[in-house]
């Protein structure tokens, strides 16, 4: 028992390890907060949208009445630009329209009356496959039957248990969607395990355990007993602060409600209410997060190196990503449904029926996915205690067998790679920075983690809409001419001849006036002229808003071009500059004493102080310009391959929301401003963290701190607004550091 | 009681750390002395189970004759040892307090005693040893904030709490001033009755009247295995200090080894060296008295 405290002491004493926590902490509640607020933008305050359910239901009749009223009042010829005169609203508050909050309220009203509808629909597709299993000729007792049995049985049973309050859905939806939260808690759980798995060696205590009674034994199982709830713990803080920040947001609606009602989990196969849906979510978050622990401590225990290990666990994490992200032909491959991930974030389980074949029989993940963290988890935690008692002291480099002959051995022990030091300050500062301290492996690293997250942000989901609009711009790519206004124009009367043709030609078929197979030819266009109506209303639109532009704009395919000018904040970029500015000063010091480390030395040379201050603040803006221009360039090519980069000439006001902004920039010269900027931003950045590096010594507490104030700039839609303050603060800093490091 | 250590040897690929080390140690201090590199360290983690020996064993007689291999005693001969590493580290978070307690923790100290006696037996040890490395002051301070000296001195209470039978102690007295060195040094010697204490040094005079054993090593081997007065016997007759001019004294050093130099007192531009020599070497040279110090240089052959 007391050794289990002193671990617990051992960890909550790393003050890094707090730091980080209180920032993720930090990070985990804004991020929760922002999404449920931008969500909420346009929702109708839900005070005066409940007092609106209430009074519907008062008198249904009349509010039925008069929303038909509006419906009527509503319908406009789409090819007219003129919107209908905004009416008197009766119910919504101001800035909202009545016909916001009817939306809503049927909205509401669907998913709850909607509910057997949908479950006779699953029932419905089930029997259907049944049949065809039956005229196929595949037997009962193969396990596709015995789904589809299982799905009737389940979704028969949920139609008559399941009953769904009509109310306003608030908060869940946003709250159970935790895949944010997770990507922190990830990192920090690496880092705790790493930590928890490393403190000993890391201070040199572990030869003196390894020779007391108790000994390694003792110590790596009260490790493993502390790991798993301060872990569980961790969960609980994360989710409370993520529940916390969407409840300030927007509220939550009744968590008594079936989980049904919230959107997403309309098939959700358990008869579940939001609040035992949050528990059991939790339990199997729990279980997940605690088997990525035990992972990460072995990973620690294996490899001894912290950054190494760090990185190994990152790879591990982007395996686990890229396992739920790549398409399979099984969409309930259990590669899909039971990588860490998918674990983590315990909706995809609930969102619908999923089992897998254990046995010829079907099994649903949930209960499985319990049992798997068990089970893996054990044996996971057994070899860490195996390994951290039985790993003999040492160097942490691989010692050969000694069965090898001795020439190769040395062979092996020898670097034959030669050594190549820079001969000026500034080669010697970019050699230290990034060679000498590993740095260069965790940017690597960072950077296969963009490739990765890049192709998971942009991945092209290949709907048909998309792929129709391409080609109709492709067609059309360039000014509005004459020619292609008219172009438009004919297409549109074409589509619009063959729909208002449909009651005549089946009229002229059913008096034989046209044969069979000429009516089918015909309904065959009438199918491609429905499906082509919706698909060239939006060729109109954006035509229409060319038309009304002041400037001149192009017809584009800008799928592409509008992802990437409204992409999200880089993360990655910003740890990356994090991890290499804050390491600019931190290497040269030591925690021990002021004279300690090489500062000490550097600055009793002629030229260790001022050149040499200069010559690292060069390496890291050059470096962190380097890295935002690599990681912009990932983002570039993996849009450019998912999508298409057409017309990078065009002006810019072809793109919708970009107006405003001069006509004379096109958009890649756009792209190129934007770029240009990012790198500003990041020169900023680094300079900011470059400076805390040598102000603060130690390298966490300047990247903590200092992605905390790069926050602001790395939101895209805040980056100019808080530019000038993190500039003033920068330069402070850097002035600050300047004079205490070369004076 | 007696470790008997059997032919250990350690290499470290085409480095070989110790090469068939043998020794018979019975209660008392034995000091470990050799350049860097000579293996005193490798031979210490060897005996505290930190590294694994290539070839020989190690073996313990307790005070009844019972002879077993430490490797198969394990958690029973780690009941019996205390450590103190060449880089002690610690928690910097940690009190002191709670630092020797939790090291007592580990080595089960009062394990047989009910709870409450247990605890008493580790404050009272806890109050001991930081009394008697002079750091009851600071027994609540955070390690984090004390300074090297410090730090060494909490080293050496930890390795000495629990009252182990066997005492490895790595440079004991690095960065002490000259004070805590002495103090430190009374103290070793002082707990070491009926006690086994390997201490690994480089200054000699930490262990020159202490130590009942002298071992030097070098490279991996032993070279000299005796108590110090035998040892200094053989350098008997051959030292000596020289009074020379200030411009002579390199001739001096490259004709003979010379251990110390200084200046000499109401003598301007003149200066007193003390050189090893079998023979006199000059006619006004004077006889003097072998200490460690000379013989270690003797031995490794190097110059003050």
């Amino acid at each position: 028992m007391k050794l289990i405290v002193f671990e617990l002491k051992k960890l909550l004493g790393m003050r890094f390890l707090r730091v980080c926590l209180l920032v993720l902490l930090s990070i985990c509640f804004a991020l929760s907060f922002f999404a449920a607020e931008s969500s909420q933008k346009e929702a109708v305050p839900h005070r005066e949208l409940e007092a609106f359910f209430d009074l519907y239901f008062e008198n249904r009749a009349e509010m039925d009445a008069y929303y038909n009223e509006l419906v009527r009042g509503e319908m406009h010829d789409p090819m007219q630009e003129q919107r209908p005169q905004q009416a008197e609203q009766k119910y919504a508050p101001d800035g909202y329209t009545d016909l916001q909050m009817f939306t809503t309220l049927y909205a509401a009203i669907e998913q709850a009356q909607g509910h057997p509808e949908r479950m006779d629909g699953v029932v419905e597709s089930a029997e259907k496959n049944l049949a065809e299993f039956r005229a196929m000729g595949i037997p009962e007792s193969s396990y596709n039957y015995k789904l589809q049995q299982t799905v009737i049985r389940t979704y028969t049973e949920l139609k008559s248990t399941v009953r769904i309050g009509i109310e306003p859905t608030r908060g869940w939806e946003i709250y159970f969607n935790h895949s944010a939260q997770n990507a922190l808690l990830f990192a920090l759980i690496l880092l705790v395990s790493i930590s928890a798995a490393s403190c000993d060696r890391t201070v040199g205590m572990l030869p003196v355990i390894a020779c007391t009674k108790r000994g390694k034994q003792g110590v790596s199982g009260a490790k493993i007993v502390t790991l798993m709830p301060v872990t569980v713990c961790l969960v609980l803080l994360f989710s409370l602060t993520s529940f916390a920040a969407v409840g300030l947001a927007c509220g939550y609606s009744s968590a008594s409600n079936a989980i049904q009602s919230v959107p997403g989990f309309a098939l959700c196969p358990y008869a579940l209410s939001i609040r035992q849906y949050l528990v059991l979510s939790l339990l199997l978050r729990s279980a997940a997060f605690c088997l990525f622990a035990a992972m990460s401590a072995l990973i620690c225990a294996l490899i001894r190196n912290r950054a190494y290990a760090f990185g190994a666990g990152l790879l591990l994490l982007g395996l686990q990503y890229a396992l739920n992200s790549i398409s399979y032909i099984n969409p309930d491959s259990p590669w899909k449904s039971l990588n860490l991930i998918a674990l983590t974030d315990a909706s995809p389980l609930f969102a619908r029926l999923r089992t897998c074949n254990l046995l010829g029989m079907p099994c649903h993940y949930v209960p499985l996915a319990f049992c798997l963290c068990v089970i893996l988890t054990a044996p996971v935690l057994m070899l860490f205690w195996l390994v951290f008692v039985r790993r003999q002291g040492g160097s942490a480099k691989k010692q050969l067998p000694c069965k090898l002959p001795v020439k190769l051995r040395e062979l092996a022990s020898k670097r034959h790679l030669p050594r190549f030091v820079p001969k000026s300050l500034f080669g010697i500062e970019l050699y230290k920075m990034l060679i000498v301290s590993g740095m260069v492996f965790a940017i690597l690293l960072l950077g296969a983690g963009k490739i990765a997250y890049a192709q998971y942000e942009y991945r092209n989901p290949g709907t048909v809409s998309d792929r129709v609009y391409y080609k109709h711009m492709t067609e059309l790519e360039g000014p509005l001419t004459e020619q292609k206004l008219l172009y438009i124009q004919e297409k549109r009367n074409e589509i619009d001849q063959t729909l208002a043709k449909s009651d005549q030609m089946q009229a002229n078929f059913i008096a034989g006036k046209i044969t069979q197979a000429q009516y089918a030819a015909y309904l065959e266009q009438l199918e491609s002229a429905k499906s082509e109506d919706a698909h060239w209303a939006i060729v109109e639109q954006k035509r229409d808003r060319l038309l009304s532009l002041s400037e001149q704009g192009w017809l584009v395919y800008d799928t592409g071009w509008l992802k990437l000018h409204n992409s999200r904040a880089d993360w990655l970029l910003l740890l990356a500059i994090a991890l290499f500015a804050s390491h600019a000063f931190s290497m040269e010091y030591r925690r021990s004493g002021p004279s300690d480390g090489f500062a000490s030395i550097l600055r009793a040379t002629p030229k260790g102080r001022s050149k040499t201050y200069f010559a690292k603040l060069a390496a890291v803006l050059c470096v962190s310009v380097g890295l935002c221009i690599l990681f912009s360039l990932i983002d570039l090519l993996s849009v450019a391959t998912q999508y298409a980069l057409p017309a990078a000439n065009a002006p810019l006001a072809s793109l919708p929301g970009f107006e405003s902004i001069a006509a004379t920039c096109t958009i890649g010269g756009y792209y190129a401003l934007m770029l240009t900027c990012r790198c500003a931003f990041a020169l900023l950045t680094a300079l900011g963290i470059f400076s805390l590096s040598c102000l603060l010594q130690r390298s966490l507490y300047a990247m903590a701190i200092g992605i905390v104030i790069a926050l602001p700039i790395s939101l895209t839609h805040t980056a100019i607004y808080a530019a000038i303050p993190v500039l003033l603060l920068s330069a402070v800093a850097a002035i600050a550091a300047y004079r205490k490091f070369s004076t | 009681m007696k470790l008997e250590i059997h032919n250990i040897s350690k290499s470290y690929g085409s480095t070989q750390a110790l090469k068939n080390f043998c020794a018979e140690l019975t209660p008392g201090i034995y000091a470990l002395l050799g350049p860097n590199g000579s293996g005193k360290t490798t031979l210490m983690n060897i005996l505290t189970g930190n590294l694994r020996a290539d070839a020989g064993n190690i073996t313990f007689t307790d005070e009844d004759g019972r002879c077993e291999n430490v490797a198969a005693m394990g958690k029973e001969f780690r009941g019996m040892l205390g450590f103190m590493p060449q880089y002690p580290g610690m928690y910097p978070s940690f009190t002191l307090e709670e630092f020797l307690q939790y090291v007592a923790t580990l080595k089960d100290v009062g394990k047989d005693l009910p709870k409450k006696q247990r605890d008493a037996l580790i404050k009272a040890q806890i109050d001991g040893v930081l009394q008697a490395v002079e750091l009851s002051d600071v027994a609540r301070h955070k390690i984090g904030s004390l300074s090297g000296g410090m730090k060494q001195r909490l080293a050496l209470a930890q390795a000495v709490l629990g009252d182990p039978k066997i005492l490895i102690l790595d440079e004991p007295t690095a960065g002490l001033d000259p004070k805590q060195r002495i103090a430190v040094r009374n103290y070793i010697s002082r707990i070491a009755m009926g006690k086994i204490v390997i201490i690994a040094t480089h200054v000699v005079s930490d262990v020159e009247f202490i130590a009942k054993e002298i071992i030097m090593l070098r490279k991996g081997e032993i070279i000299q295995k005796a108590p110090g007065h035998e040892l200094l016997q053989q350098l008997e007759g051959k030292v000596w200090t020289l009074c020379v001019p200030e411009g002579e004294i390199a001739a001096v050093q490259s004709a003979f080894a010379v251990t110390n130099i200084s200046a000499a007192e109401h003598q301007p531009g003149m200066a007193i060296l003390r050189v090893l020599c079998d023979n006199r070497p000059a006619p006004d040279a004077c006889e003097q008295s072998p200490t460690l110090e000379d013989y270690y240089l003797y031995v490794f052959g190097q110059q003050a």
